[in-house]
């Protein structure tokens, strides 16, 4: 019983990852019209700010091991991975909806790589170890402080849930909404579309660093390994397969598309031989990629669509 | 209040637009027709911002506005309406008005998480406004449709209430009677009327010669990219060179 138990904390922890990156997403493609498909790469950032401020002191390592408390490694990795967003944002965002995505495709893949090589600060393939995690100093046992880890996990999304439910409702959504309708209109009407657009992307970008930084210090461990496109994959699957703009479409879609890949996997390790799991583990793609090729043909707008902005 | 000097658009070696000088007084409905292809849209275009002029210099109410983005220019008071309609079709017809109003408070991320209440109350004073206005125009039956959904003259009529929406001294309607039926057609011609009286300066593109009859009080005709004549209506109808420009005859030409 408490092994099902853990097993489900443990489920619901490693979604809420996922969660608050397809929240994350959501203000930028789903309602923006915003196509970065450089998620993993603002994930990597938020990770690696928490573990380099929060972690312990490397003997290889020129810079990092500052020890900081953790909810302080949060807050660096919102406003790092928020910078990154500008920044990013700032030489992409003026381009055309493909090209936007082929850059936030390449620059992602290029941070995954500056990770893989600046060893004197990430150290490299052998990631960053021994990283603190709240309460685990607390209380001996992994149980409970994993108990602790999904009340701060659920904590954390129902406030960015709230803020962006008041956001996207608000006139400043409704900008954000034209925008992705129709940006020459929305120009005309007098609204700076590049400073919405890059709003958007920021706000979206700090809440996907701060996915980042909750992984880092709860899985305990980073290398730059965690951080492959697959990722920013899994979460698009989620938001279109939730239901994009709409944010709780975006939760729901992060759980189902979590509760459909680990079960995958448990299904895959119960009937292949180990010999052949390795090999079999792809399968998981395909069944991911088959779930959204269903839900786009039959139900596009996902199982939770947007809904109508009605005012009286 | 709009002036126009010299404006040239040349697109890859194609002139659109060459050498074009107008102006527009206050408080007229100013007419702009020619045959197709004479740079009327692009003109449009140069004017609020979204192409910019290869030469030439645009000003408004003393303003040079020749290199201002279109939410610049939206900002001084001039708003347009496209020529294809280009409403925000994933919202409904009353966000399509109260999205327009400019520097809303809500309009900054962090008012509406630390100013609620101000926010409220001023979305609750645009939504008046937006609900009179589509009053106004007849679409209060629809205005928790998707715009969407809406028919091509209902668009027209949304994307008039658009314009009203952010109180413009200029506004420049490209084809408002396009596709629009003879009924809606008079409602449009009554409507563009009564915010005139309140002192709405219009530039209208129409090739429905009705609507330029009997709303302006002066018309330009524009050919080949540049004006061709212009005089009050009654002038531009009887005159042979406006036969010539629709019909094909090049301007060179019917000056013989």
């Amino acid at each position: 019983m408490i092994d099902i138990l853990s097993f489900l904390i443990f489920f619901f922890i490693v979604c809420s990852f996922y969660i608050i990156s397809s929240l994350g997403l959501n203000i930028q493609y789903g309602f923006t019209g915003m196509f970065n498909v450089g998620i993993a790469g603002f994930f990597a950032v938020g990770a690696y700010t928490s573990a380099i401020l929060t972690g312990p002191n490397y003997a290889d390592t020129i810079f990092g091991g500052f020890g900081l408390p953790i909810i302080l490694g949060w807050v660096c990795a919102i406003i790092v991975s928020g910078i990154a967003g500008l920044l990013v944002g700032l030489i992409t965002l003026k381009l055309r909806e493909d090209f936007l995505a082929i850059s936030t495709f390449g620059i992602a893949i290029s941070l995954q790589l500056v990770a893989l090589n600046v060893e004197s600060v990430t150290r490299g393939p052998n990631g960053l170890y021994a990283l603190p995690k709240p309460f685990a100093h607390i209380f001996d046992s992994p149980f409970v402080s994993n108990v602790c880890y999904l009340i701060i996990c659920i904590v954390v999304i129902t406030m960015i849930y709230y803020a962006l439910e008041r956001a996207v409702r608000s006139p400043w959504g409704r900008v954000l909404r034209s925008i992705r309708e129709d940006e020459v209109a929305a120009e005309a009407l007098g609204k700076n579309v590049f400073m919405y657009r890059l709003q958007a992307f920021i706000l979206g970008c700090g809440i996907m660093g701060l996915a980042g930084a909750m992984y880092a210090n709860f899985v305990r461990f980073i290398s730059p390994q965690d951080f492959l496109p697959i990722f920013t994959i899994q979460v698009y699957v989620m938001l279109i397969v939730g239901g994009k703009g709409n944010n709780l479409g975006a939760i729901v879609g992060a759980i189902v598309i979590w509760a459909l890949w680990s079960a995958s996997d448990s299904l895959i390790n119960f009937i292949v031989t180990p010999d052949f799991q390795t090999q079999a583990a792809a399968l998981r793609i395909i069944i991911v990629g088959m779930v959204l090729v269903l839900m786009l043909v039959f139900k596009p707008s996902g199982i939770l669509p947007e809904k109508k902005h009605v005012s009286g | 209040m709009l002036s126009v000097h010299n404006l040239v658009k040349e697109f890859d070696g194609l002139t659109a637009v060459s050498d074009l000088s107008f102006t527009v007084e206050p408080e007229t409905i100013t007419g702009l027709i020619g045959p197709n292809g004479a740079g009327k849209t692009t003109t449009f275009n140069m004017i609020t911002g979204h192409v910019k002029p290869s030469y030439g210099s645009i000003h408004f109410d003393g303003q040079d506005i020749t290199n201002l983005r279109p939410h610049q220019a939206f900002h001084l008071g001039i708003v347009r309406t496209f020529q294809i309609p280009r409403p925000f079709s994933g919202m409904t017809v009353l966000e399509n008005l109260t999205m327009v109003p400019g520097n809303q408070i809500g309009e900054n991320v962090w008012n509406n998480w630390l100013r609620r209440s101000k926010v409220e109350n001023e979305e609750l004073r645009i939504q008046r406004k937006a609900h009179e206005l589509l009053e106004f125009l007849n679409l209060s039956d629809l205005n928790n449709e998707f715009s969407g959904n809406l028919s091509g003259g209902q668009l027209k009529l949304l994307e008039l209430g658009r314009a009203l929406m952010s109180d413009p001294k200029l506004i420049l309607l490209d084809e408002p009677a396009a596709g629009v039926n003879p009924t809606l057609l008079e409602e449009i011609i009554e409507r563009i009327r009564e915010i005139h009286r309140q002192g709405v300066t219009f530039l209208i593109i129409e090739h429905n010669m009705e609507l330029v009859m009997r709303l302006c009080s002066s018309v330009l005709v524009m050919a080949e990219g540049g004006i061709l004549m212009e005089g009050s209506p009654e002038e531009i109808r009887s005159d042979p060179r406006l036969i010539d420009a629709f019909l094909g005859g090049s301007t060179s030409s019917s000056d013989t």
